[in-house]
């Protein structure tokens, strides 16, 4: 069937079109201005306005079916809603007329049944019997609030105010009964309505399984979307005569008599025969609202047929704690992961905050973590704060029960290190570490390398992580060991100290030495960490070597089959034998021969898999990499290496 | 300037030059050595020009500063700002932080053209908007490259990448003004997310002269995912300069080439790290 649908790129219109076009009609598009941003073979843009006759004698031959959507609320004055809607409507039947066209379904709205009716509902109103008496075989639908989870339409404007305003703004006293649906079983209907000849000649009002009050409708999406506002509530009467007034001197009033009728006096409807005659699963509101809020705080959806890449199972939505440099990284990731939605963002400090909106995160700003859980509970926290608050926050989080990302090391000292850790084992909720070089591509092809056994039984290990960063007097958190923890270690490379834990096992002893060159905190550290079984690992870091504008780490591990060698750029192997499916002599592995899933690159691709990794375990997915465990091991190691080097070099052993 | 006519089909980068290589930190290092002073690179620019190459695209460090004394040209194309220097920066004395040290380390003339940009831009500032807060970024890293005049100024990718996180469609379409009017060139965009950028440029209704992001056989760096980057490619208005071609070494630079060139690509923009010799490889990319 060929159907012409007037108003396509509204709210109803957006949804309706791909259906139709998955029902197998072919759809033709009545464009006014905007087009409904789809292209499919069997849809066709045809350029007109229900208020030039002309114009529909050219979009209407050929069709057999007219859904007529467009339409004029009072918000764009009386004058246009008369307009559209009546004269509008009228030159479309009488087109559908003139072509032969039989089959029109008209949305009307159930504000035609109300005792009281603004121009809205009085022009919708003559439209019903212009339809009616039309002599096509006409079907009106009167939908209740239609809802959905498509980013605009009624649930994104009240997501809106709820983000954006401490409270609610209620006309009246908000306890007029209400049956919201959602936006599909309209849809649906419709579909039923072009090709059922029993429900030709028929008006229905189109309302939700669930009745409830326009208050309780509030609470229950802003529960689902994690922001509990309270309401304040609007005198009906005194908004009824503001909207007359402002309707009559301004061209676009923010609100019209028939939004404010619409609150205070109560539909005359009954939903039964529509029940009746399109028997199907209507949409409950648990289930319309569910996935709602992740959509509708702008998380981002992933195409049919993209290629795999981690994510959450399920929509959820995430606090960022600490909006420095890794705030700002983890956010920005984090609002590209399909599935996921910004909640919150916190931080003490207000510029910061105002830093991250003003980059264009229309998301809420809190002072404190505790601020934001007495306004919503997000599904996992992200502490991207200076490591000597980790512990506290974490804290919060754990004892709320909600799943925490910690960046890098875990805390600023071994005890809050292990509180943490402790803590979470009891309450059982899932902690992982930022140690970020667990989900590069080629970091983790050098593991599964080394755990096939390739290089055989371990000899030695050469590891070194550099960076030119600290050349003079620095100041900041980071080179102070109260708030940081250390110096470069604490700071870098303990994501090398990560890598040897995962590639090799825990040290039973370490001894290190350390150089202050700039500042209170080590700018240079050697140490030599011997394993259980033997084996010594060569470590060596500085960020305070010329030549390395970008972190660089090397680790050349060498067994009795052979070397590895792994870095950024490759890796490399150079075996005696065949091993692990890796072929003996000179190999190289580019990172272009890896796959590459994350579906957003923010120095590189490390950030969005291992956000996208924690937030797929949180969320029934497996454990990362980077769980509780290791990251309290490298802690250990950390702290090994600091007693170690405070020691002059003395030999720390480390409990196994 | 949006007649894709006058976007340049060929440019010589110069992102090696800052140290970042996809083809490794030796590569990188080979590359700063060959062009320590300002004198190889200003031959290397010109070598290029005479292999068909309609400009350099290079961010502001003094040996670039030092090359564009020696051979101004008019080809020269601004990659702003000069991140991993920011990024260092910005390590001890915080972003905020970096940015005043640029102001404290800046001339008159560029404090009074500070000043101005500042005041036209005043409650975007206040209100912390990044639309407002990058044009005085640029007018300081501006400054700091030397050039008299730039044919256009390309935000560098970090920075745009922030944005389009943020989906600040505002950033891009204030960005594009700033940039005609106060530079008098044209207004690009470079970034690691290419698929993403275009598909957000389209659904604003944006269009700035061009945009540089990666295009290779391989797919690295290719967001969302190559297939989803190649199909925005088709169908981008935007002219688009492909760069990482060779995919961090893994394909020859004819075949990285190609493959943009099939796929859409306006242009191409190719690293001095990519060329043993600027002035052969850029004559051998023309020939094809």
């Amino acid at each position: 069937m060929n159907v012409l649908v007037s108003g396509p790129a509204g709210f109803l219109g957006r949804a309706l079109i791909p259906r139709l076009l998955r029902e197998g009609h072919g759809v033709r598009a009545l464009v006014r201005r905007t087009s409904p941003g789809l292209e499919h073979p069997r849809l066709q843009l045809v350029s007109g306005d229900v208020l030039d006759a002309a114009s529909l004698d050219r979009a209407v031959p050929g069709v057999d079916a007219i859904v007529h959507l467009a339409t004029a609320s009072a918000r764009e004055g009386s004058d246009v809603a008369r307009a559209v809607n009546v004269d509008g409507t009228r030159n479309l039947v009488d087109a559908a007329r003139r072509h032969g066209v039989r089959r029109f379904v008209f949305t009307s709205t159930i504000s035609t049944t109300r005792a009281r009716m603004g121009p809205y509902g009085r022009t919708k109103r003559i439209a019903e019997d212009l339809v009616a008496t039309s002599g096509l075989d006409w079907v009106t639908l009167r939908p209740s609030l239609v809802y959905g989870s498509a980013d605009t339409g009624l649930v994104a404007m009240l997501a809106a105010t709820l983000r954006k305003l401490p409270a609610v703004p209620v006309i009246g006293r908000g306890d007029v009964a209400i049956d919201p649906i959602h936006l599909d079983d309209v849809c649906a209907v419709i579909c039923q309505c072009l090709v059922r000849d029993d429900v030709a000649g028929r008006t229905y009002d189109l309302l939700g399984p669930e009745q409830m009050t326009f208050n309780a409708f509030v609470d229950r999406l802003g529960e689902k979307l994690g922001m509990k506002r309270p309401r304040f509530h609007l005198p009906g009467g005194l908004m009824l005569l503001g909207a007359s007034v402002l309707g009559r001197f301004m061209k676009s009033p923010p609100i019209s008599t028939d939004n404010v009728i619409g609150m205070i006096s109560p539909a005359r409807v009954d939903g039964a025969p529509a029940r009746r005659d399109f028997p199907m699963a209507w949409t409950t509101l648990e289930q319309g609202l569910g996935g709602l809020g992740a959509a509708a705080n702008g998380a981002q959806a992933v195409p049919e047929g993209a290629p795999p890449s981690p994510r959450p199972r399920r929509p959820v939505r995430v606090a960022v704690v600490g909006l420095g440099k890794m705030g700002l990284a983890h956010t920005s990731v984090l609002a590209n992961i399909p599935g996921c939605a910004i909640a919150g963002l916190v931080d003490p400090t207000k510029a910061s905050g105002k830093r991250l909106l003003g980059m264009g995160h229309k998301v809420p700003w809190y002072a404190s973590l505790d601020d934001m859980l007495a306004a919503c509970r997000p599904d996992a926290v992200f502490v991207c704060s200076p490591q000597h608050v980790h512990w506290p926050i974490a804290k919060r989080a754990i004892e709320a029960g909600i799943p925490v990302f910690v960046e890098k090391p875990l805390a600023h000292t071994l005890a809050d290190a292990e509180a943490l850790a402790a803590l979470a084992r009891a309450k059982g909720v899932p902690v992982a570490c930022g140690y970020t070089l667990a989900y590069w591509p080629v970091f983790v092809a050098a593991g599964e390398a080394l755990a096939a056994g390739v290089i055989g039984p371990l000899r030695g290990v050469r590891s070194s992580m550099y960076l030119s960063q600290v050349f003079g007097p620095k100041q900041g958190w980071m080179y102070d060991a109260t708030r940081s923890g250390g110096g470069v270690v604490a700071n870098l490379s303990s994501h090398l100290l990560f890598l040897l834990e995962w590639y090799f096992g825990s040290p039973a002893s370490v001894v290190a030495t350390a150089r202050r060159l700039h500042s209170s905190v080590e700018d240079e550290l050697s140490a030599v960490l011997q394993l259980q079984g033997g084996a010594e690992i060569r470590f060596e870091t500085s960020w305070s070597v010329p030549g390395y504008p970008l972190s660089d780490v090397r680790v050349e591990a060498e067994g009795e089959n052979g070397r590895l060698t792994v870095s950024a750029e490759s890796l490399e192997m150079d075996l005696h034998e065949a091993r692990g499916g890796c072929p003996a002599g000179r190999s190289v592995v580019l990172p272009a021969d890896l796959p590459h899933p994350a579906r957003f690159e923010l120095n590189g691709e490390g950030y969005y898999l291992e956000d996208a990794g924690f937030l797929d375990w949180v969320t029934g997915g497996p454990p990362p990499p980077t769980g509780l465990d290791i990251a309290l091991r490298v802690q250990r190691t950390m702290d090994a290496l600091y007693r170690s080097a405070a020691a002059c070099g003395a030999r720390v052993e480390l409990a196994p | 300037m949006s007649a894709n006519g006058s976007v340049p089909r060929l440019l010589l980068g110069g992102e090696t030059l800052l140290g970042l290589s996809r083809a490794g930190r030796e590569s990188a290092q080979g590359v700063a050595r060959r062009y320590a002073d300002g004198a190889g690179l200003a031959r290397a620019f010109t070598a290029a020009r005479g292999a068909g190459a309609e400009g350099v695209l290079v961010s502001p460090t003094s040996v670039v500063r030092q090359a564009l004394a020696h051979a101004p040209g008019n080809g020269t194309w601004a990659l702003l700002p000069n991140v991993p220097e920011y990024v260092r920066d910005s390590a001890d004395a915080g972003l905020v932080g970096a940015a005043v040290l640029r102001v404290k380390r800046s001339g008159p003339v560029t404090l009074a053209r500070l000043a101005m940009t500042g005041v036209t831009h005043a409650p975007s500032v206040l209100a912390g908007d990044f639309a407002g807060l990058v044009p005085l970024l640029l007018e300081l890293e501006m400054a700091s490259l030397g050039a008299r005049r730039v044919a256009g100024v390309v935000l560098a990718a970090p920075i745009t990448d922030l944005a389009l996180a943020g989906r600040h469609r505002r950033f891009f379409e204030h960005l594009c003004g700033f940039v005609r009017s106060r530079f008098g060139g044209a207004a690009g965009f470079e970034t690691h997310n290419l698929g993403h950028l275009l598909a957000a440029l389209r659904e604003w209704g944006l269009k700035p002269d061009l945009v540089v992001g990666p295009v290779n056989p391989r797919g690295l760096l290719m967001k969302p995912s190559a297939d989803e980057l190649l199909a925005e490619l088709h169908r981008s208005p935007v002219p688009v300069l492909a760069k990482e071609l060779r995919a961090g070494g893994a394909v020859s630079l004819a075949e990285g080439a190609r493959f943009a060139r099939e796929h859409g690509a306006h242009g191409l923009v190719v690293d001095l790290g990519d060329l043993d010799d600027v002035e052969a490889g850029l004559r051998a990319l023309q020939m094809r």
